[in-house]
């Protein structure tokens, strides 16, 4: 009887191979471990700071590059619709400011006192779409007080999330608009407290018995002492069969387009 | 080797200037252009630490493109072994 000749040179090629593969994967596995302490995702950051600043150096000069090959015209009828707005924002300004003085005074012959939080402004380094997640890396970290929990501010007094990660210069920011991220807000026109669910991108969504009377263009706010926007109703879905209303809102604060953001401080 | 390392300093390039989808797409090409691409777990565990949330309880959507990693490398593995293209 013949048998084929086995071929020892494959089946040790194949047996080296093997060995390779296994080493290559307990590298792997090993390098995640280094990577998932603290002081290599400290050091992760510290690499990363320069070419996140550098990136956001590159993004500006691009779009300013977009305002030199813009043409005359186009400029001009932009030039005077930025001066319209700019007018009619700025009488909003001094309205929101005297109103926020009356609001402070009220409060404080209700005796209420006004905590005035230590706020630290941020940089964003990285932000989304750059980012799957809803997360947001800032440049300030523990060197500037910044720790867990605390809140953060986009256009003085829009919240936005919550430091979510500290390291020594750096920080990360989780939005409340992460998906299924859940908070308690308040609808101010019908003092209501209800649960809002992040959708993602700064939009969120609650569910509310239809008895309810909201309408679009209604503000949320989230409870607290101090004066704050959390967000505006876009849209309100229900069905004629269904007994609940699905209310979707969206932060007046434009999430792609961020750049400094103020992290108030808790003591 | 030192091809291997260049390309890793490329991808962590990637990790850190790209777009999630852009860096995933660099991941995808590099997965099926070299024979044995075990670094794509470190490029999505990398993905997870940057851009992720690491909070004290465990939960695997903290890890999704970790985990997304491990599943192509799985699936590239199955699709060499039967692919021509890759046989000596």
């Amino acid at each position: 009887m013949n048998y084929p000749l086995k071929n020892s040179n494959s089946e040790s090629r194949r047996r080296e191979m093997k060995t390779k593969n296994l080493i290559s994967f307990l590298i792997v596995i090993l390098a995640i471990i280094v990577l998932g302490t603290a002081p290599i995702r400290n050091l992760l950051f510290n690499i990363a700071r320069p070419l996140w600043s550098g990136e956001n150096f590159i993004a500006k000069m691009i779009g300013n590059l977009g305002g030199y090959l813009g043409s005359k015209n186009s400029l001009i009828v932009e030039n005077n619709l930025f001066r319209e707005n700019a007018s009619s924002s700025q009488a909003l300004v001094a309205l929101n400011e005297v109103l926020r003085t009356e609001n402070e005074q009220l409060k404080s012959l209700l005796e209420r006192k006004i905590i005035k939080e230590q706020s630290v402004l941020a940089i964003v380094l990285s932000k989304s779409p750059v980012i799957a997640y809803d997360n947001l890396i800032v440049d300030v970290g523990s060197d500037f007080g910044v720790t867990v929990g605390d809140r953060v501010v986009a256009d003085g007094s829009t919240y936005i999330g919550e430091v979510s990660e500290v390291y020594a210069h750096e920080s990360k920011i989780k939005l409340y608009s992460s998906p299924g991220n859940k908070l308690q807000v308040f609808l101010s026109k019908n003092s209501l407290h209800v649960e809002a669910e992040g959708l993602g991108n700064g939009n969120f969504s609650i569910k509310l018995p239809k008895e309810i009377d909201a309408q679009e263009g209604d503000p949320i706010v989230i409870p607290s002492i101090s004066v704050n926007i959390f967000g505006i109703i876009e849209k309100i879905e229900s069905r004629d069969k269904d007994s609940f209303q699905t209310i979707l809102f969206k932060s007046p604060v434009n999430l792609a387009e961020i750049s400094r953001v103020e992290i108030l401080i808790n003591k | 080797m030192i091809k291997r390392i260049i390309y890793g300093i490329i991808m962590f390039l990637f990790v850190i200037t790209c777009p999630w989808w852009l860096t995933a797409l660099a991941a995808l090409f590099f997965l099926f252009y070299q024979k044995s691409y075990f670094e794509i777990i470190i490029v999505g565990f990398l993905m997870d630490v940057y851009y992720g949330s690491f909070h004290a309880n465990f939960t695997w959507s903290d890890y999704r493109f970790t985990l997304w990693a491990v599943v192509l490398l799985v699936v590239s593995i199955f699709l060499k072994k039967r692919l021509k293209f890759y046989s000596e």
